[in-house]
Parts: C-alpha cells; structure tokens; sequence
C-alpha cells in the first residue's frame, strides 16, 4: 500500500471518531472470539434441560436457548467459525480472481478469450442463487461454505483487477519504462504489481462486508456447519422460532452479524475515499433556494446598455483567491487586481497561459464563479449594474438572456443524452415567452446562421463533428441575440482549418449582431484574428493592454515580446540567437 | 436498433449455452456416487447405504444415463432442457416446470414489490444526498445507507417480524393471507437494495453535477428544475441503470433468503423445501431457471439502457 | 545512423497503417517527421522503438539490421524517446530519483548512493532543473518540468538518437520556447540526433533540417526543411502547411533573447 494512501487512511480516520469507536468495537468483539476458550468456560454445545431460555443474567450473561446452551459461548465459538471462514473466502477469492485478473489482462489473446468467457458465465448468475446451489448439492458444512461463496465472489474481482491491469498496460510510464530497457518482470512487478496494489486492498476491504453477510445469509439457510455447533446465521435461523419467548437468542447473533459487516462497510469506505480522493466540495449553491427574503432585484433595471459608451461589462480592480481552506491552493491568489471592460460591438481578446487566471475571468463576468475561488476584492458592473449583491436567480435572468458563453470543450459543453435543438431551443424557451412554433423557427434560423445543416437538430452532440459541436455552442449563445458574448478558448480544442472558419464565423457574427465579445485564449495568432483590443495577463495581473496592432507591432513589454518570440514557425532565429 | 437487440440476443444465448455447462457439471458436485446419493434419499433418508445393493445402484445409473460419457449425458440432458423438459421432482414426481411455473408469480410479485419499495427509497435519499454533499443532510443519508447495506435481510426481517407481527399485531408475520401480507417481505428485501443503489445514485449525480455541460447549462440561465431534472438526472442514472444487473441479482437472491424467512410462497421456498428433503433435480433445474431469468433480465436492461444513453454503440457491446 | 526501408505495418484488414515507408536519419541531424493524426507516424515511432515489429521492411541501425538481437539491445540504449504527454508517462507514485534511476540502474549497473546522486544532479544539469526537484513527485511538478523530466531520462542511457513524439504539444508557448531552445543546445553540445514526429508544420520550421511528409502510411515528400517548405510539389505538404495560423504583425525588433531560468517551464 502506497505511502499517500496509509497517511490519507490514518488521517480520516483522526477526525473520525464514530468510526473509531465502531472500529474498538468489532476490534474488541473480534478478539473475543478468537480467544473464545479462554473467556468463557462453558461449553457452546453442552445442553442443560434444567436452564432452558434463561433471560441474560449473572449466570449465563446473554441468556440460553432452548436447549439450556449459553448463548454467549456460543456467540463467541460461532464467531470463530464465521470469522475464520470469511477470512479464508477472503484469501481464495483474492488469489483466484488477482491471478486470473492479471493474466487475462496482461497476456491477452487466447488467454485473455478463454478466461473472459468463464468470468462472464459464472457472473451470469445471481450470485446467491448459485452459491446456495452449489453449497447445497456439496452437502452444506464449512468447506462446501468456503468453497460455494468463493466460487461466487471471485469473477467480480478478476473482472476489475483485469480492467486495471489492462489500463495500466497502457500507461505511458509502462511504454516508457521498457524504452528505457527496463525488463518486463520488472515492469510487471514495480510499475504493474505495485500499482494494482492499492485498488486490491481497496476491493478486500469493500467486499468483505458482502462476503461476510453471503457466508451468514447461506448458513442461516442450514447450509453452513453441522447443527450442533455454532454460526452466526444458523444460530439466527434455530433462535427465530422462540423469538416472542426468548428474543435475545436473534439478537445476540444478528447485532454481531450487523456489527461486523458494518465495520467492513464502513472501513472500506473510508479506504476508498483515503484511496481514490473524495470530492473536496459538493455542488454549487444554486441547487439550494435562495434565502428566504433576499432582495429580487427588479428585473428591469438588468437591460441593455442605453448608451453605446456605457460598457457591457466592466470588471473593476477583481481579486480572486482560493477561499476554501479544504482546497489544497486554498490561499493562492487567481487574479489580483485586474481591470477589464468590453463595450459594444467591441472584440477585446484576453491573452494568458496557463495559470495565468483567464478562464476564471471569464467566468467571473458570469457569476460563475465557483468554490474553492470567490471575489474577494473589486467589483463586476454588467450593463451599468453592480452585481455585487446579485443572487443566483438575478444572475440567472441575464445568462443566456443578455449575456451568453461558449466555452472551451464543445463536446463536455453538450449534454449528451439531449438532442441539439432542445438543448438551442430550451435557452430560448426559459427567456421568453415565445410559442413552440417561435423557438422552432428561430431555432432553424441560427442554425442556419451557423452554418450547419437543419437535420442537426434531430442529432445528438456524439454524432456531430468537433467543429460542427463548436457551432452548436455558439448557436446556443446566440438564439437569444444577447448583447455580450464571452468566449472562453472556443477554438483550442479544434484542429487548424476548423480554428480558422470558427474565427471567421465569431467574426462575422460579432458584426451582424452588434455583439460585444470578450476573447479568451493562450494563442497570440487566433486573437490576433479577431480581436480589437488585447489585454495580456501573467499570473493574475495584467501586463499589457490595448488596440491589437499597437500592442503586437511596439510592445516593449518583456513578457508580450517573449509571447510573440515563441509563436511556433518564427523560432529559429530564437534557436540560433541563443549559439555561441 | 433493431441489429444492436439482435446482436446481444446472440450474445445472451451464448451465456446461457455457458449457463447450462455450469448447471449440468453442478451435480457432479454431489459428494460421492450421485445415483447412491439419489437413491438413498429416495427410499429413505438418513439410512445408511447397507441396505441399497449393488444392482439397485447399476439399475439407476442406467435409468438416469450415468453411465454415458459426460458429454453424451451433456447432450441428452441439453435436448430435454430445450423441450422444456427440466425433469421430474424426487419429491413430488411432478415435472419441475410446471411447479416452478406455479410458484413463480408469487416470487416476482414480491420481487416488484420490492422493486417499488427501492424506488422509493433509493430515488429521494440519492438526490438529497448528492445536493447536500458534505452537509448534515447528507451524511444523515449516508448513514442510512451504511447501516441498510450492512443489516442482514435474514435478521430484518425477523426484526421486522417481532416489531409489526408479534408486538403491534399489525400485519401477519408469516405467509400470503391478504394484500396487507406482502409489505414485511417487500420492505425487507428492498431496503437492502435500496441502500446500494442510493449510494451509486449519490456518486453518480455528484459526478454529473460537476460535468462541463451542467456549468454551460447554468450559464444558459436554465431554471434549478430544468437544471436537476432534465440536464442532470438523467445522464446521472445512466450508471444507475449499468448496474441494474447487481440489483436484479440482489432481488433473486435476496428473494430465496426472504421468501424463507417469511414463509413466502415462491420459487426461492420451493429451493430450500428441496435442499432440505435432497431433491437434486429441482436444485440444479431452479439454479437453471434463475440464471435464465437473469440473463433475460439484464438483456430487457440493456436495451433499455440504450434508449437511455444515445452515446451507447454497437461497438461497445462486443466488450462486455 | 538510422535507416528505415520499406518499413510495411499491417493490423488486421484494411489499408496498412504503414506502407512501404524509407528514409534515414544521419549523424547529429534532426528530421521531421510529419502527418495528420492517424497518417501512421507514431506507427513508425513504435517500430523504430522495438515496441512494434514491422511486417516487412528492415530498419537498420549504423548499418546492422534490428532483427539482429544484439542490434537491438544496443539500440535500445542508444534510441532514447520522450512521448507526447509527459505527465503520464511518469509513475505518479515514484519520486523524480527513482525515475531518474530506473535507466541507470538498467545500463550503469547499481552505484553507491553518493556517486548515484552525482550522476542524476548531472542529468538535472543537463536539462537545466535544479537539484533540490530530486526529491519531488511528478504532481508537484509544472507540465514544463515532467518534460524536462522525461528528456533526462531519456538522457540518461547515454544515447545518440532522441525519437520526440509531438515534445511540445501539451505544453504552453513560452514553455515550448524554453524546451525548443534547451533540445537546441542538447544538440549543439551533445550532437545528438532527432527524430522529430509532429503534425504541426511550425515546430519542423523552427528546428528541423531535414523532413519527412507521411500521409495515409506512405511518404509523399522528403528534403531539406527550406525547400520542403518553400518550394512543394506536395499538394498534401501544401494543405499541411496551410494549417498553420498566421500571425499578421511583426515584433518591433530582434527577438529578445530567452531567458532558460532554472526551474520554471
């Protein structure tokens, strides 16, 4: 087990202290039972006909069952046998599905058909039918036990590990390593084996639970060990006809049986989380209503600009900052400081690179600013307004509306279970009040207006092409002739003749609808296409702005003139500047 | 589409022609010579094998093919099963078909039921859940959930048994004696299932909340309805649906424990009723019958599934 | 050094994804080599690499064939190769030592720790990273590092011929800078040659000598870099060159020099 996953385990389960207690306890009760002869000394199966059913007392501390038995002596000696019994499924489970997991994935071919086909079959049954079947034609009893759970159990688990070992094989540290002549044992044990062996663990832990409440479901059924001895669920299944005289003879049993299965529910969460990383933060706040009596602002005072001088947006001095200390950058700084307008029928482009916060001012000039960031210093004026005390819903009327975002990924920006003209049509459905007939026709019009077929409608995004996606988005920020459009590297994702008729398509847009856009991207020659204005941003602060042409032909700022230098095609004057 | 149901109909056939291998080879489990073992329960359980001679033995190796070559006895015992012939009970001497047939509406009543109860469960705690990740609500849910998986459906019922039956007197404990008498045996089998499948919901919608198309949805303006129940559940049960093979699996297994417990009258009972008196035919030809229904349910799953999730190819389908 | 002639790969049916391709890398050269995704070039990387075997054709490497056994372990020492995404084909679990050792530990043989770490600090010189990242893992780096990474450790068996499958596409443009010039130098100090794979027609101008088009699995056109570019006869190498952005301005005077500062990109 990796380093990262004990610290993580060790460290959820400091700040867990129901989970500990839960852990104690099934610690304790399992002690108990493995050091059954030496707690109690009466014997789990002796029986007394003078003592039948006593209730718990002094003598007999969980009562006896009808046949004068203590009941705790048999709940710790019938503990041993189930305990042991998962323990060994647990093994043979494991060994049989990792081996055959590893060879069907790393061998493949005839190997990897054959072992398939069996997995498959055997996971074709209900899992408890067939082990019930195959315990019962063996005759019940504890190996017939151990083997019918395991033979169960085991296809999940190779199915899995084959599925890891098969995408680890593909990793480019295991294609790297034996370029560099590393032999294949080893790569099998340090980068294969090492590796698989925390989604192992992982899968024990998960499935114990299961294998334990399988191995107490099939004996409560009579097909675990001979009657006279102890189990869990057999000891349930005798104890059921006297439960309205004597209950403490089901409880005893279940409770221990729920005890168990719970810890190793609850472990191999707390595993799975310590293993895979849960969530930092759940969902953004707009599934939650707002507040009771929060000012609506009224609707009107969120319209286009009056005055072609007045900007579609302005972001004033906005500092962004990591706000969520559970965030592991919680503290770093996005933006500092930083000062943006766009105005009407203007294409600003907004040039950083990676790091350097722009995609998070693009969301910002939608209030879509999300944990672990939030504004924490300047202010977002959209169409005149302060946005400051805007609440989701105030932000909901101008999305879509009046202003609009196409963003960098077109096929993740669709949903891929709807089809296009619901997904163009819905944002003019929510903003208007336009009959179907309406929404449908303006809907064919932007199509049409963006250039795709009007059969697009009819599709979903996966049948689309990547620019034909890139279109539809578009589309979508434009059905409801918004005044604002902010582009957030709507081109990045697309190979270059799809870039270039993108850019050409925004364009031209931007002049038919009088639009104002706000351009964001790392590449200098898709802004230089489009915008009139540049602004250049470096680790959250603005280095440079203005018009285009002045900006690329005089800078003298270091940072814009190293951009331009590394504009791939003009670098080897770089290359051979640097030769001495 | 049409082509896609053709194509994992070969598939399923193919399971169950794996199937059958399975069931066939499962009697060969029986501890010993399966004709000494047959013939002894039949005249007389718990003697000893003294009082059965050899002839007698060689007599029913004969009479139920033994003798053959396994796959010679493979192929005449795959010729009845294809002409419904499951074989005969030891028991009752009645072909096991038709007393499965008979007992089989009883366990998918319970099963729907349960079903339903699932639903009801499952669907309002998964929601909750993933909304209110990280916050009392949620965690209010997952304890629920945690404590659900890992009760025995054995030890709720009979808990369920005590309280409503034997304590309130509400409702029978045991057996099908009016409408009234199906809610024990539902509400245990499908509040195991339930906990499952509202923790797969839970991850499963978290996961789609955090997709770029739902930030791109908000950033249309879409209303929190339109937001949850049109761009965000539906993909979120996707998965739900994949591993609706777990849950279907849980209900006919889970149904054999419950149907047990509760005195049910349906297949699972009619299993334990056989294990118990060794009726070896019914064992092997219900495990058969199960397998069989299962496959046919998660066929009827994936197509569904399509319908569901357009991105599903054909393509994927020759992986599974 | 390296010569490939009529290299055919097949899988299953269809067009071969590789048909009959030669051409030849020399001493201390850089060619590219260029096509549209699925032209079959990282095919042809495979092979060169012995991860795939070619259905018919010979590569030789120094003139001896690499179906010879001993011709290939020592091609494996000395045809090195950095792949395209440099996070993942570094082990998130191991440290940048153990990375770094895993080749000398295949080549040099096992050396006390001290010597060791003299040598792996060296490779860190080499592609200008400080030291101190000795004791880092690959998520605490930037993606400019990984890469640097992944050239040291290909640096390390000592070889004569780096293979870079599109070294610079994940990576920002000022970043691409830095490693561009940083590969320059490995060049001009260590005469080394490259094998450069990309589809970007702006990378082979700014480095390569030489080029080698590809599409569908065949050569179209092969030559010195200026005349390729400039003078094609290649209608595939035009629409190539076509999907170059242009960028319209010229920068007000000689480029700036570029600062490689140590352990940032």
């Amino acid at each position: 087990m990796s380093e990262r996953l004990t610290r993580n385990l060790l460290g959820t389960l400091r700040h867990d202290p129901p989970g500990l207690v839960l852990l104690a306890m099934v610690g304790i009760l399992v002690a108990l039972c493995l050091m059954a002869p030496w707690i109690t000394d009466a014997d789990p199966t002796a029986t007394d006909f003078a003592n039948m059913l006593l209730p718990p007392g002094l003598a007999h501390p969980l009562g006896t069952d009808d046949f004068g038995r203590d009941v705790l002596a048999r709940l710790l000696h019938g503990g041993r046998a189930s305990l042991s019994i998962a323990a060994v499924a647990v093994v043979v489970v494991m060994a049989l599905g990792v081996t055959v997991g590893i060879a069907a994935g790393y061998f493949g071919g005839a190997v990897d058909i054959v072992l398939t086909k069996i997995v498959d079959v055997l996971l074709a049954f209900p899992r408890l039918v067939l082990a019930i079947a195959v315990a019962a034609l063996m005759g019940g009893g504890m190996v017939p036990l151990i083997i019918a759970v395991s033979a169960v159990a085991w296809p999940a688990y190779a199915r899995i590990i084959r599925a890891f070992t098969l995408q680890i094989r593909r990793e480019g540290y295991v294609l790297a390593a034996r370029t560099i002549g590393t032999p294949t044992w080893k790569v099998l044990v340090h980068h294969v084996g090492l590796n698989l062996l925390g989604p192992i663990l992982v899968l024990a832990m998960l499935d114990l639970g299961n294998l334990i409440l399988a191995i107490s479901a099939l004996s409560f059924l009579g097909l675990g060990v001979a009657p006279p001895r102890p189990e869990w669920g057999a000891m349930l299944n005798e104890g059921r006809a006297m439960m309205e005289l004597a209950p403490w003879l089901v409880l005893a049993p279940g409770g221990a049986i729920f005890l168990v299965v719970l810890a190793a529910n609850y472990f191999g969460d707390i595993v799975r989380d310590s293993a895979e990383g849960r969530p930092v933060h759940g969902p953004s706040d707009w599934l939650r209503p707002g507040r009771p009596g929060a000012r609506r602002l009224p609707r009107t005072s969120v319209r286009e600009p009056s005055a072609a001088e007045q900007p579609l947006v302005a972001l004033d001095r906005v500092t962004v900052d990591v706000t969520d200390p559970r965030s592991p950058y919680f503290g770093r700084r996005i933006l500092d400081g930083v000062s943006v307008s766009v105005r009407q029928g203007e294409c600003v482009g907004l040039i950083g690179e990676s790091g350097s916060g722009k995609s998070t001012l693009a969301a910002l000039t939608l209030g879509l600013t999300r944990r672990p960031l939030a504004l924490t210093a300047g202010s977002v004026r959209l169409f005149g307004a302060g946005t400051g005390d805007w609440t989701w819903d105030d932000w909901r009327d101008v999305r879509g509306r009046a202003v609009s975002l196409v963003s960098q990924d077109p096929l993740s920006a669709l949903n891929p279970v709807l089809r296009i003209g619901e997904q163009i049509g819905e944002v003019m459905a929510v903003h208007s009040a336009a009959s179907p007939e309406a929404i449908e026709a303006r809907v064919r019009e932007i199509v049409r207006e963006v250039h795709l077929p009007e059969s697009v409608t009819e599709r979903y995004p996966h049948e689309l092409s990547g620019g034909m996606r890139q279109r539809v988005v578009i589309a979508m920020g434009l059905v409801n002739r918004p005044s604002l459009l902010i582009a957030d590297e709507p081109t990045t994702a697309l190979d270059v003749s799809t870039q270039l008729r993108i850019l050409d398509l925004l364009r031209d847009l931007q002049g038919r609808y009088g639009l104002g856009l706000l351009f964001v991207s790392h590449d200098l020659r898709v802004v230089s296409r489009v915008a009139d204005r540049v602004v250049i941003l470096k680790e959250g602060r603005v280095v440079e702005e203005g018009p285009t042409e002045t900006v690329f032909t005089t800078s003298r700022q270091p940072y814009t003139r190293e951009l331009m230098a590394a504009i791939p095609g003009r670098r080897r004057e770089l290359m051979q500047a640097t030769g001495t | 589409m049409l082509r896609y149901a053709l194509w994992r109909a070969v598939a399923a056939v193919a399971v169950l022609f794996g199937i059958s291998v399975v069931v066939f080879l499962l009697l060969r489990l029986i501890p010993g010579d399966p004709a000494t073992a047959v013939l002894l329960t039949m005249f007389d359980p718990g003697a000893s094998s003294a009082g059965i001679t050899t002839a007698d033995i060689e007599e029913l190796r004969d009479k139920l093919g033994l003798s053959d070559p396994l796959h010679v006895q493979y192929v005449s015992w795959l010729t009845e099963i294809l002409q419904g012939n499951l074989g005969t009970s030891l028991r009752s001497r009645q072909p096991i078909l038709d007393e499965l047939a008979q007992r089989i509406p009883g366990t998918l009543m319970l099963a729907g039921a349960a079903l339903v109860v699932m639903f009801a469960i499952a669907l309002p705690s998964g929601i909750i859940g993933a909304l209110h990740a990280g916050r009392p609500a949620d965690h209010v849910t997952r304890i629920l959930s945690l404590l659900g998986e890992s009760l025995p459906s054995f030890f709720l019922g009979v808990l369920l048994i005590y309280l409503f039956a034997i304590r309130l007197d509400w409702l029978p404990a045991i057996g099908r004696q009016g409408p009234e008498s199906i809610l024990l045996p539902a509400l245990t089998l499908g509040s195991g299932i339930a906990a499952t499948t509202s923790r797969l919901l839970r991850a499963s919608l978290l996961d789609t909340l955090s997709q770029p198309y739902i930030l791109m949805a908000e950033a249309k303006g879409l209303p929190r309805g339109r937001l949850l129940f049109r761009h965000a559940l539906r993909p979120a049960m996707v998965p739900v649906l994949t591993s609706s093979s777990l849950v279907a699996g849980g209900l006919l297994g889970g149904a054999v424990v419950v149907e047990t417990v509760f005195a049910w009258p349906g297949v699972g009972r009619y299993m334990i009723e056989a294990i118990g008196g060794r009726d070896y035919p019914v064992i092997q030809g219900f495990t058969l019958f199960m397998a069989a229904l299962f496959v046919g349910l998660n066929y009827v799953v994936d197509i569904l599934y399509r319908f569901l999730d357009p991105r599903v190819r054909v393509e994927d389908a020759a992986r599974v | 050094m390296l010569s490939l002639e009529g290299i055919t790969r097949n899988f299953g049916a269809g067009r071969p994804a590789v048909a009959d391709v030669s051409f030849d890398v020399g001493a201390s050269e850089i060619v590219g080599l260029v096509g549209e995704s699925g032209s079959g070039k990282s095919t042809i990387a495979r092979c060169i690499l012995g991860l795939e075997r070619p259905d018919s054709g010979t590569i030789r490497w120094e003139g001896r064939s690499l179906a010879d056994r001993t011709v290939r372990r020592l091609a494996r020492r000395e045809i090195q190769t950095v792949f395209q995404d440099p996070r993942s084909s570094l082990n998130p679990r191991w440290t940048v030592r153990a990375i770094l050792s895993e080749p000398l530990d295949n080549w040099s043989g096992r050396t006390g720790r001290p010597a060791r770490t003299a040598e792996l600090e060296a490779l860190l010189h080499q592609v200008s990273l400080a030291p101190d990242l000795l004791a880092r893992y690959p998520h605490e780096l930037s993606t400019g590092q990984c890469q640097r990474i992944c050239i040291a450790r290909a640096l390390a068996p000592g070889p004569k011929l780096l293979v870079l499958d599109e070294p610079l596409s994940a990576l920002d443009v000022s970043v691409q800078a830095r490693i561009l010039r940083m590969l320059h130098d490995l060049h001009r100090q260590r005469r080394l040659s490259f094998l450069v794979i990309t589809h970007d027609f702006a990378v082979v101008r700014d480095i390569c000598h030489r080029v080698v088009v590809i599409d569908a699995g065949r050569v179209v056109e092969t030559g010195a870099v200026d005349d390729v570019l400039d003078h094609s006869t290649s209608d595939v190498t035009r629409s190539l060159l076509g999907n170059v952005l242009p960028f319209p301005f010229t920068p007000p005077q000689a480029s700036p020099r570029l600062a490689v500062s140590r352990n940032d990109g």
